[in-house]
């Protein structure tokens, strides 16, 4: 299980520059080790090639093949215990639309309260 | 003679009047026909009409002298309602003349069935041209607004999709912008860069408290509404805690004070109420005295949720305050700040959770109260 390991994991994925390299910047300065990546093509050529990713932390309007809550639902089925933090500015997605362990965080973020959730998601 | 003609006749003798003469040039048309509609005598101001002499008309049946339209109408209306009520009045016929030109007239008309016996018709005909030509024209004008009314929805449509789509665009450079903030704010930065960053903190939160008002109102306009996502689980009061420092960050002076009483959890869509609070303190901001605090109170007792936002300052007339909640009215005539949206917004919300929005305004205080019911 992921709470075994030190240091956990999160894999971020936003294609806007500046918005990736702000959460990016959350997770750090609270102690996660962070990945990152510009879309799902992206995310999921990392989730292949690694098996230490603790949770997805994804937008969810996107270029490429799928939106982040295509992504998500595509991570839910190949790692069923992999939680998902979506967020937009644009939708609000409610719980009925996400996978299971699926939770989702509006835009703007608040620092404090987007990492509590993520260590919540993390410990569930 | 009839039993009309010969009691005409006695009233004539005794009064000394010619009704025979008042027959003939009455301002109007009239006509005695049999029940089955065939003419007995006309006056001359009808014949004239028709274009005929009087003595030609009879034993021409009434309909003759109407429109095709008119034939049809007196057959399938006309008649069969003078039979059976007894009159029949302000009918709308066509005449037609020897000429064949058509001429607008108004027809009352008695007779037909009388102590279930058949009686004579009198028909008594007005000239309606100026009335029909008038009618027309209300008509035209009627289907030329409507028409007006047709494009201009489409057009206003049109701009409110605009809107729509302009605001959901501008989220994502703002949305940047406030990263790239947020990052330059950790750098090592000059006193001075320090509060330029601040500042520019501020104004992407009032963009995107704009944005957020402009986009709710878009949809509400499209059909859309208020959506509500609720959440009985999370707490209220670090919503609300975050509305007040983020707004008082922005505006220092004047001091908001602030009093919670909320008993967790509360059924509601916490960003929507955050978003109604951010409103009416932006608005208490913008207008109260800036060197009068502004109280904030948020308490729930059994039955609801009360959040109460004051201020300071010149009291609201009462002509102003029954507008207040109305989108885009911006109260008085000075230069104020903001589309005018907010208080419409904060009031769409109180009603999308089934609650109210009231204002009262004296020398003391304006107030703006917010209730919510809560289902226990």
């Amino acid at each position: 299980m992921a709470v075994d390991r030190a240091v956990l994991t999160v894999l971020v994925v936003e294609d806007d520059a500046l918005v990736r390299m702000h959460g990016i910047d959350i997770l750090e300065d609270a102690g996660f080790a962070v990945l990152e990546a510009a879309d799902a093509d992206e995310a999921l050529v990392i989730l292949d090639g690694l098996d230490d990713v603790d949770l997805l932390f994804s937008d969810v309007d996107m270029p490429g093949s799928m939106s982040g809550l295509d992504l998500a639902h595509v991570v839910h089925e190949r790692w069923p215990d992999m939680p998902v933090l979506l967020t937009s500015g644009h939708h609000r997605i409610c719980e009925a639309q996400l996978p299971a362990e699926g939770k989702f965080v509006t835009k703007p973020w608040a620092q404090a309260a987007l990492v509590k959730q993520i260590r919540d998601l993390l410990h569930a | 003679m009839s039993e009309v003609e010969a009691g005409a006749s006695a009233a004539q003798r005794e009064a000394g009047i010619d009704f025979e003469r008042l027959f003939d040039v009455a301002p109007c048309g009239y006509v005695l026909a049999e029940r089955n509609g065939r003419i007995i005598r006309a006056n001359e101001t009808f014949a004239a009409w028709t274009g005929r002499p009087a003595e030609q008309l009879v034993g021409k049946r009434f309909s003759d002298l109407l429109s095709i339209a008119g034939k049809i109408f007196y057959e399938t209306h006309f008649a069969p309602t003078l039979h059976m009520a007894g009159s029949f009045n302000e009918v709308a016929l066509d005449l037609v003349d020897d000429q064949g030109a058509k001429l607008p007239v108004l027809v009352n008309a008695t007779g037909g069935l009388h102590d279930g016996e058949h009686v004579q018709i009198l028909f008594a005909v007005f000239r309606a041209t100026q009335r029909r030509q008038y009618e027309q024209g209300l008509l035209e004008a009627r289907d030329k607004a409507e028409a007006t009314i047709v494009s201009e929805r489409a057009t206003s449509e049109l701009q409110e999709q605009f809107i729509a789509v302009l605001g959901h665009d501008l989220r994502n450079p703002i949305a940047s912008i406030a990263s790239g903030i947020h990052m330059l704010a950790k750098e090592t930065i000059s006193q001075r860069g320090a509060r330029v960053v601040e500042l520019m903190s501020g104004s992407i939160l009032r963009a995107n408290a704009l944005i957020d008002n402009v986009l709710d109102f878009a949809r509400g306009r499209l059909g859309g509404g208020i959506t509500l996502d609720r959440n009985a689980r999370e707490p209220l009061e670090p919503v609300l805690r975050q509305v007040v420092a983020e707004l008082q960050s922005v505006y220092p002076k004047p001091t908001i004070e602030t009093r919670y009483e909320l008993a967790d959890p509360v059924d509601c869509d916490r960003m929507r109420i955050g978003q109604l609070l951010s409103n009416l303190l932006g608005n208490a901001l913008t207008h109260g005295a800036k060197d009068q605090p502004i109280m904030v109170d948020a308490s729930t007792s059994r039955s609801e949720l009360v959040i109460a936002v004051s201020n300071g300052g010149e009291p609201i007339p009462p002509q102003v305050l029954e507008r207040l909640f109305q989108p885009f009215f911006r109260g008085d005539d000075r230069v104020k700040h903001g589309l005018g949206l907010g208080l419409h917004i904060a009031a769409e919300i109180a009603r999308a959770h089934e609650g109210m929005l009231v204002a009262r305004s004296d020398v003391k205080a304006t107030t703006f109260v917010f209730t919510m019911p809560l289902d226990i």
